[in-house]
């Protein structure tokens, strides 16, 4: 992995076995709770008292630290602009304008070869992002951070990654429980 | 709405292109005038000068630029100052109501230049600053669009060849940078499509190759994979460390010094190696196999050798019981001998016996046969032939008869009883012999069995001293010595003489429980050392099932080490930058896109709106002209043109039937001179329209009636001079008929032609009069 002005750039083998993965399930809502399973999983790794937001509403995941209140909204595309509903930018918005807001726009963009973008989103606006048009918004620490885990949690998984949806996302479970219990892939 | 226009007034040349070094003025003081004269005499030179004298230069159009003829050297300033002069004035009078307007434009020889022409204007005396655009509200564009249009244009207004037509339409409604911007966007977005699309090609070419190794190397981990878990390695263990502790799992278990280096595939592939070795060589001889092999051999020297040897003892021994009670039968071989030979005495009595009857029969029937022949009479005496006393013959035959009977009856003769004590005789003679032969028969067989078993206790013994001698060149292990031992003893018993009758048997017990014994303590042995080799066999496969699996593991993570080495390309600059650039072009695209069509709305909303005004007009203008039968009028039509993903404005101009339903294009459909009417028709309406947005009062129509046919003509001439949109119109023409009918249509006082003489270069452009 390495951080460039493109994005953090995941390794040939994750590149692949999203794209594997993308277009074995086939259907992109499927894939893109799997790949959202897979990015929260990641951030609870590197934020353990994390708040899973899923389904509930927006932002996906939020987390507060002391004074610091941290927002994530997760997206996936394949080498397109990601589009930015006005709730994905409401959900984003709930720490405020607060110095002590963080709220970040984590893009998966698995256009080989597969990128990850962790980007500030308090200046995003509503609409079509490329994130490529905004690589001054990433924050490359995060997301190198957040990208060793994704990695971890693929290479855990490897091409057991590529099965139905429950599956893929229990197995994504699964890894995450044992990288947290320090014992390697099951 | 425009303020007032300055009306031109007059206009004086001197050293002007054709116009020589003698100053020459027309008057404008009627609202029609007409340059009368045929081609090159000066009608276009005149209408030139107003606009060198406003602007410095005369646009010639894109194809024809001052830049075209020399850019700024100083010739080609100079081509507006006639060849024989130092020097070109041209001077501009207006008026405005009571006002007066003095423009006046010199350019000397010697510097050429615009910037050093001496312009000025003075308006009632006084100076003002001599700009067009200030003053008039006009600019050079809008001066050849509106107030003069060039010929090149008029035509182009109904040109069949829509990016002339288009342009020069554009050019009319002043839209033409409007339209350009939409155009030069839209031809950009286009451009730049067409090299996102070269950059998305080379981006896929660039990113596919490395996308196909990913793949090849992708799949050829994968099989990697699969392969190492069907050899029993968990997917935990794929890994680095994972190898690291099947390396010491494999040593222990072979007995081997973990390797000094295992820190990279390398290392341990050159581990695998030498644990692949030691395993072969487990796998080859698992266990203590000369040990299996010494035991087996003893087995299968003993074991058959002793069977045959129990078996002739057996035989032996069957053969014995057979010969005793043959024996008890018949007695010993001496008492059958005996039995013989008194059967062969009696028999030969009998037969004597049997002889000696038959004899005397023979002779009592040759005797009766005798007495028959003899015919003796009843009462003579004979003497007795056996006795010698004198018998009667009667009596003689009588005695001869009964001696036949009791010799030859065969109930009760002698001979018959003879008969039958000779076949009993034989009969037993006969069973005497068989049970003879019986006995010999048996006595021989026990010899031949006894020699059997002697001899296969020889082999068996010979067998015992095989074993031993295996060992003597062997070293025999633990397992085996109590083995050996007991071949000794056995040994030492088989090679004792053996004993006749039941010593002998003793003797053969001793051997065989001794053989027994070997036996037995060797099948121990065997059994021990076979469960010894089989646990060795199954340690061995167990070491290859690791072994292997090590080495599938290993390939995995070649195979993956492989995959990772690509990482570096794919963050690499190249693939990063290519894919940036990319994404920048095509966000490039889509604001360029967004932009151009929001140019394209603009100049389509800002045409739509000339097209409303200026319609009408021309549909006015084009209805008075016309002659037609049916098409009295005429429409401006405008729409968005996207062909080849250039976007503009495309307009098209129509004469149309009263009703609007039918409608002729330029073309096949209307003729040249119906063009020409539409053409001038247009022209009108814009500058009747384009009035309101300047202050020069200034139409000129530069011979307007190209393809006209004479009464086309005439009707145009009448229209113009009747109806002239602007306070002065300038109008050139090389047709005198042209010209009288818009002094015609003018009326009295509204008037004038001017007439030009042929021009010549010594006298240049000259007036030859005029018609007012």
């Amino acid at each position: 992995m390495s951080n460039t002005s493109g994005g953090l750039a995941l390794s040939a083998f994750a590149s692949e076995l999203l794209a594997r993965a993308h277009h074995d399930l086939g259907d992109p809502g499927a894939f893109g709770r799997v790949i959202q399973e897979i990015v929260v999983a990641a951030l609870k790794h590197v934020y353990p008292g994390l708040h899973d937001n899923r389904g509930a509403g927006t932002p996906d995941c939020q987390y507060h630290d002391g004074d610091v209140s941290w927002a994530w909204e997760i997206k996936y595309t394949n080498g397109e602009a990601v589009h930015l509903g006005s709730r994905d930018i409401e959900g984003l918005q709930v720490g405020g304008a607060s110095p002590t807001a963080r709220s970040r726009l984590v893009v998966l963009d698995i256009a080989f070869p597969a990128r990850l973008w962790v980007l500030d989103a308090s200046g995003i606006r509503e609409g079509s992002l490329l994130p490529a048009a905004s690589s001054t918004a990433q924050q490359h620490g995060e997301a190198a951070r957040l990208g060793e885990v994704v990695e971890a949690l693929l290479r855990g998984a490897d091409i057991d990654l590529l099965t139905p949806e429950q599956e893929a996302k229990a197995l994504v479970l699964r890894i995450a429980e044992s990288l947290r219990s320090g014992v390697g892939a099951p | 709405m425009a303020a007032e226009s300055w009306v031109l007034s007059s206009i004086e040349a001197r050293g002007y292109g054709g116009i020589g070094a003698s100053s020459l003025r027309i008057d404008l003081d009627r609202p029609v005038v007409v340059l009368l004269g045929p081609n090159g005499s000066g009608k276009s030179t005149w209408v030139s000068a107003i606009e060198w004298a406003l602007f410095g230069e005369i646009d010639f159009g894109n194809d024809f630029s001052i830049e075209e003829l020399g850019g700024r050297r100083a010739d080609a300033h100079r081509v507006y100052i006639h060849r024989d002069c130092d020097e070109t004035e041209v001077i501009l009078r207006f008026h405005q109501g009571g006002a007066t307007l003095v423009w006046r434009r010199l350019r000397r020889h010697d510097r050429p230049q615009p910037e050093h022409d001496e312009i000025t204007c003075e308006i009632d005396g006084t100076p003002a600053v001599p700009d067009p655009s200030a003053v008039f509200g006009v600019t050079p564009e809008l001066f050849v669009r509106a107030l003069a249009p060039r010929q090149t244009n008029m035509l182009g207004l109904v040109s069949v060849e829509d990016q002339a037509r288009n342009g020069a339409i554009d050019r009319l409604f002043g839209m033409e940078q409007l339209n350009w911007l939409a155009k030069g966007l839209s031809d950009a977005r286009r451009d730049i499509s067409k090299k996102v699309g070269d950059l998305q090609e080379r981006f896929e070419l660039l990113a596919g190759r490395q996308r196909d190794e990913v793949r090849r190397r992708f799949d050829a981990r994968a099989e990697a994979r699969r392969r190492a878990l069907e050899a029993n390695v968990l997917p935990g263990e794929l890994t680095l460390e994972g190898a690291r502790s099947l390396i010491r799992e494999v040593s222990t278990v072979l007995s081997m010094d973990l390797p000094e280096k295992m820190d990279d595939v390398s290392s341990l592939k050159k581990a695998h190696h030498s644990f692949e070795g030691e395993a072969d060589r487990h796998w080859a001889e698992p266990g203590p196999q000369e040990r299996l092999n010494r035991l087996d051999r003893l087995k299968t020297t003993l074991e058959a050798p002793r069977n045959r040897w129990q078996e002739a003892i057996a035989s032996y021994k069957r053969t014995v019981t057979s010969l005793e009670a043959l024996r008890a039968s018949a007695g010993n071989s001496e008492d059958l001998q005996r039995i013989v030979a008194e059967g062969q005495e009696k028999l030969g009595d009998i037969n004597h016996q049997l002889s000696a009857a038959s004899k005397r029969a023979a002779v009592l029937v040759e005797a009766r046969g005798w007495l028959q022949e003899s015919e003796l009479p009843p009462g003579d005496d004979l003497r007795c032939p056996v006795c010698d006393r004198p018998i009667l013959a009667q009596e003689l035959g009588q005695l001869v008869n009964s001696a036949i009977e009791s010799l030859k009856d065969e109930d009760d003769g002698e001979i018959t009883r003879l008969d039958a004590e000779r076949q009993a005789a034989e009969n037993e003679l006969k069973e005497a012999q068989a049970r003879s032969g019986q006995l010999e028969q048996a006595i021989e067989n026990l010899s031949t069995v006894n020699e059997e078993a002697s001899a296969k206790r020889k082999e068996l013994v010979s067998g015992v001293k095989m074993a031993l001698d295996v060992w003597a060149a062997e070293t025999a292990e633990e397992v085996e010595q109590r083995v050996m031992a007991q071949c000794e003893k056995a040994l030492s018993v088989g090679q004792q003489p053996r004993r006749h009758g039941d010593e002998g048997d003793l003797d053969d017990e001793t051997l065989d429980a001794a053989v027994r014994e070997v036996l037995t303590l060797g099948a121990e042995a065997l059994g021990r050392t076979q469960q010894e080799v089989a646990s060795a066999i199954a340690e061995a496969q167990g070491i290859r099932t690791r072994i292997i699996a090590f080495g599938r593991l290993i390939f995995f993570l070649e195979a993956a080490e492989e995959l990772d080495a690509l990482d570096q390309d794919l963050a690499g600059d190249e693939l990063t930058s290519a894919r940036s650039s990319l994404q920048q072009s095509q966000e490039w695209r889509e604001t360029l896109g967004l932009l151009t069509e929001a140019a394209a709305s603009v100049s389509m909303a800002a045409a739509e709106q000339r097209v409303a005004i200026v319609s009408p007009k021309l549909n006015e203008w084009f209805s008075r002209i016309s002659q037609h039968d049916l098409l009295k009028g005429a429409r401006v039509e405008v729409e968005t043109s996207r062909a080849g993903g250039t976007i503009k404005n495309a307009y098209r101009i129509r004469a149309v039937d009263p009703n609007g339903s039918w409608a002729a294009a330029p073309g096949p459909m209307l003729s040249g001179g119906y063009q020409t009417a539409l053409t001038v028709a247009a022209l009108c309406a814009l500058a009747d329209d384009e009035a309101r947005r300047h202050q020069l009062g200034l139409l000129v129509l530069d011979e307007p009636t190209q393809s006209l046919d004479p009464d086309m003509s005439r009707r145009m001439g009448e229209v113009l001079g009747a109806s002239a949109p602007v306070p002065i119109t300038i109008i050139t023409t090389t047709d005198d008929a042209f010209a009288a009918a818009v002094q015609k249509g003018a009326g009295a006082g509204r008037s004038k032609v001017l007439r030009l003489k042929p021009w010549t270069a010594a006298e240049g452009t000259q007036f030859e009069g005029e018609d007012v």
